[in-house]
Formats: C-alpha cells, structure tokens, sequence
C-alpha cells in the first residue's frame, strides 16, 4: 500500500506549518505508523526540531531535508512511498517556490494553517486558490483550511473562524490547535507535545486533529 | 450464500478501487513532473514569461483611466473584497436598495476606492464605497469603477475608510465603536491615545465611543437597525442608564431615541432619574432676613425662597414674648380656632 501523502502549506510564513505537519508526523509515529516528514523550507525548522531529540527518544517521525529539490521533490518522494505509511510535507512560506505545487499535485490531502486575523485571512484565499489550481489535475486531492494558534477568547479570532467556516468551497477542519506554550516548548526537546509534561489540552488537540486528518484519508 | 456472493462483489470492487488509487498513485506523479515543467515557478505562476506588469492591461480586460495620478478601474465585484478595517460596520438594507434603484436608473455615479490585495494578486480591497458595492450587487452589476491607491498598510485602510467615511459624516458612533475595538484587539494601535491621533477626535469621545460595546447585545442590535439615529452623547448617556437600570429597560429606552428622536439631553434627564430615584432638586436660593433684639443680639432669621417656601427659625427664651408670637402665628393660619 502506497504512503498517503498530506502537504502542509500557506505561502504566508508565521501561520504554524511545521507545527502542524510535525504534529500530524509525529502523533502518527507514536500510534505506531511508519511516517516520514518531507522538511521542505529552506530554514529547516523541521528538520532542526527533530534534531533536538535525544538518542533515547527520537522524534517519533522520520524527518528529512529536501528544500533543494524545490519542484523536483516529487520525484524524491515517490522513492519512499513504499516504505511509509503516511508522508507529510512541510512547505515554505513562499509564494514563487514550485515546491507547494509539486507537493500538492501527488497529495491526498492538503492542509492550509490559518491564524485567525484578517492579513492571515487574505493570505488564505492565495492558498486555497493553489490547492483548487492543483485539483484541477489532482482530482482526489482533498483541501482543509485549519484554524492555528487560536486564541479562543478574543473575538476577532472567533469572527475569523466563523468566516473559515462560511467558506462553501474549502471545509475548515473542525479540530482548531491553540495558542499554547507547549507547542513552543516541545521544539526545544524534540518531541511533539505528548512529550510535554502537563500538556494536556494541547496533546487532546493535536489527537483530535489526528484523528480528523485519518478519518478524511483512510 | 447471498451474503457469499455479496462479501466477495464488495472484494472485488475493493479490489478494483485499490487497483485505480495504485495506479492514479503513479499517474500522481507523471502528472505532477508534466505539471512542474510547465510552471518552473508554481501553479499560480504564468507559464510564459509576462511583460512587465503595466498595470490593468488590455489583458485585465478593465478600462484604464488614470486621473491625478490615480487609476480609475473597473473590477469585477468577485474579486473586490470588504475592507476589513472599514470605518463603518453597519448597512441598513433598505439604502442599500435604494441605491441599487438609483444605480439601475443612473449608473454608478461615483467611484470607490480600492487597493490592490497584497496576498491576491488580481484581486483588490474596497476602501470606500461600501455601500454602492452592495448596491451594484443588489442591482445585478459585475463590476464596480474604483480609483486604486497601491501600499497601504492596515491602519492606512482604516484611516482612509475613515477619513472618506468622516467628510460625509456618514459612519455613527457605533461604527467608530467597532472599527476601534478591531484595532485594539489585533494590536494595531496599543492605546486609546492612539486613536485619539489616527482620527482627530478627543481621548474622551473616543473612550465614550469604546464603551457603547458594553451595552448588552439586545440593545446593540436595536441601534443597529437606524445607527446614525444615536450620537455619541446618547449613546453614553445609554452606558450610564444600562448601569442602574439594567438591560429591558435600557432596550425600552433606546427603542424611545429611535421611534420619538428624544434628544441628548432628554435622555440626560431619564438617565439622572434612574440614578435618583426622582429629578433632583433644582438648588435655590433663599433671601435671609436676620432678627435681632433691639440691643442688635441675634434671634434668629427667617428665609424666603423664590418657590414659595418661607422658614422661620427664631430663638425666644422668654416664654410669654414665645406664647405671644404663636399666637399671632396660629391666629394667621387659622390654627387657633381648630384647637377649639
């Protein structure tokens, strides 16, 4: 069975891409998946994160650096698509890299991380406007915008979702991941926030969010 | 054995399915390397190499007029988005149709103003002219004629709604409420003070404003129905009211501004009389006479005051002399004879 592939992108930087594609890498490696993550932004964050790991506890994903191979990256990861079962892709925040469209094009799924603000909302419509540009060739590609860093009591950020949510053409998922310390704290260890200790909220978000993502694609 | 045969059609549709996602798994990829050569630089990317961007080309296929330095567009309405700082908050339904009446007759008469949307190339941001979007939409127009400003920051969009908004006079206090609220909440501007500066106004008109959002809802959306029927002094007149008289009431009190145009000061005196209890007492004063014994020591005094009060407070030790002047007292008033 060939790996189902997941692209995280936005070309709006700041919006939590690897949070979220390391999230859904990592969950899936703890659930006993063989998940890889495709570190596709030149600044290597991912790739950077899982090396904060210690040699007893690895980051539960494979993650590697493919950002040279821009638009070619497709061709790369067509060589581990039978050797995992899920590949994430986490991609850069630029609008001119064809890496996103490459990545979108042999995708399953796509996942839009959105900031509820208004600058993150416009930059939004750029990205969902990608993904239906790679529909139009990629029929089975599945496209979500997800709710990021959520402030849940200030109102423009509810407004924001609201209005992700009124969206008839890209669903938003219903899983929304939180503004929350933990997501910044587990960089530094090299873990996700499972490895956090007393992060319970944020590890019941990143399950739901999961959860959600295998439901759509399985 | 039905259920045999049904278990084994669902395997071979399984079966089949499986085969078409292996497959279209490796088509994926072809497609995607057929895809990628002819966009080097992405999906959104144009294929071709474009001529120099002269802006709104006959390929835009939108008339270019540029006046004063500014160009006059026509964009279509799809891709003209609402300012998210716009100034004004609120669109009454019925001027909308109204406009779109008179858009239908006349044409669009004005232009809007727009800014090119920097995350969307090809799209833009209404600036001004909210309503006679609205309105074109309303009337089953496309397009709508814009002037374009380019590089505007985000507080240059509200400033600009505002400024537009402001030399009608046409955004009301509760526009302005929530225009600022959106400000603060996002961290464009820190402070009040700072709003004080983007729009002219003084630190107390713009605290009044903010403070109209703490009205409960119910009462908010009865202002939302006619906003520009309540200025700023009634609105907070109606903060101080919601205070001691509570959210019915307040929503019965604003209904009277809408349908009776009480005026500021009306809703003053209202708002003075829920606080205590009754209108308070005009403060007067009174005319004093001082009564003294003819050596000049001082008795006491009598009061006079324009409403037709009069006091007597007087000092008599002498018991006969006090008898004396009671009587005289009662007898003036009729007192002497009831106690008959």
């Amino acid at each position: 069975m060939a790996a189902k592939i997941i692209t995280v992108f936005n070309q709006k930087g700041g919006c939590g891409k690897t949070t979220v594609s390391m999230h859904v890498a990592g969950t899936l490696g703890l659930r006993g998946a063989r998940s890889l993550l495709v570190d596709m932004d030149e600044q290597g964050t991912a790739t950077r994160w899982a090396a904060q790991a210690s040699d007893e506890r690895p980051f539960p994903a494979s993650v590697i650096g493919l950002a040279p191979s821009g638009g070619a990256m497709h061709r790369e990861v067509r060589k581990f698509i039978h050797d995992y079962d899920y590949i994430l892709v986490d991609c850069p925040p630029a609008v001119h890299s064809a890496a996103p469209s490459s990545a979108l094009l042999i995708s399953d799924l796509a996942i839009i991380p959105v900031v509820p603000s208004p600058p993150d909302l416009w930059a939004a419509v750029a990205a969902k406007t990608l993904a239906q540009h790679a529909q139009v060739q990629n029929e089975t590609l599945q496209i979500r915008v997800m709710a990021n860093m959520v402030q849940r009591r200030v109102s423009i950020a509810r407004q924001a979702i609201e209005i992700l949510g009124d969206d008839g053409d890209v669903p938003l998922l219903n899983a929304m991941i939180g503004s929350r310390s933990a997501f910044r704290e587990c960089q530094a260890i090299g873990c996700t926030v499972h490895g956090v200790p007393g992060a319970r909220e944020a590890i019941q978000e990143v399950d739901m969010m999961v959860d959600e993502v295998l439901s759509l694609i399985e | 054995m039905a259920t045999k045969l049904k278990s084994l059609k669902a395997g071979m549709l399984a079966g089949m399915a499986a085969e078409k996602t292996r497959s279209d798994a490796i088509d994926r990829f072809a497609r995607a390397e057929a895809a990628i050569s002819q966009h080097p630089n992405g999906l959104l990317q144009s294929p071709r190499p474009v001529p120099p961007v002269t802006a709104f080309s006959a390929e835009s296929e939108s008339e270019t007029v540029a006046i004063e330095g500014r160009t006059l567009i026509s964009i279509p309405i799809a891709q003209l988005h609402d300012n998210p700082f716009n100034a004004r908050r609120i669109y009454d339904p019925a001027v909308v149709q109204e406009r779109a009446a008179s858009i239908a007759t006349h044409g669009q008469k004005t232009p809007g103003l727009a800014a090119p949307d920097p995350a969307r190339p090809g799209h833009y941001i209404l600036i001004d002219g909210h309503y006679r979007k609205r309105a074109l939409a309303s009337a089953g127009k496309l397009e709508m004629e814009c002037f374009v400003e380019s590089d505007l920051s985000d507080l240059d969009f509200y400033r600009l709604s505002f400024l537009l908004n402001e030399q009608r006079s046409d955004q009301s206090a509760l526009d302005n409420a929530m225009a600022w609220r959106q400000l603060l909440d996002e961290g464009k501007v820190q402070k009040e003070e700072e709003i004080c500066e983007l729009t002219g106004m003084s630190a107390g008109t713009v605290n009044k404003t903010l403070a109209l959002l703490k009205l409960p809802e119910s009462v908010l959306a009865v202002m939302r129905e006619r906003p520009s029927e309540i200025g700023i002094a009634t609105g907070y007149e109606l903060t101080l009211y919601y205070k001691v008289a509570g959210e019915d009431r307040t929503r019965d009190l604003v209904t009277r501004v809408m349908n009776d145009g009480l005026s500021s000061r009306e809703v003053e005196s209202i708002r003075k009389q829920a606080q205590e209890g009754k209108p308070r007492k005009v403060k007067e004063i009174s005319r004093q006479y001082k009564i003294r014994t003819e050596s000049g020591q001082l008795l006491g005094t009598i009061k006079e005051w324009d409403s037709g009060r009069l006091m007597l407070d007087v000092q008599l030790t002498d018991r006969n002399a006090r008898e004396d002047l009671l009587e005289v007292l009662k007898a003036r008033f009729g007192l002497d004879k009831t106690l008959l």
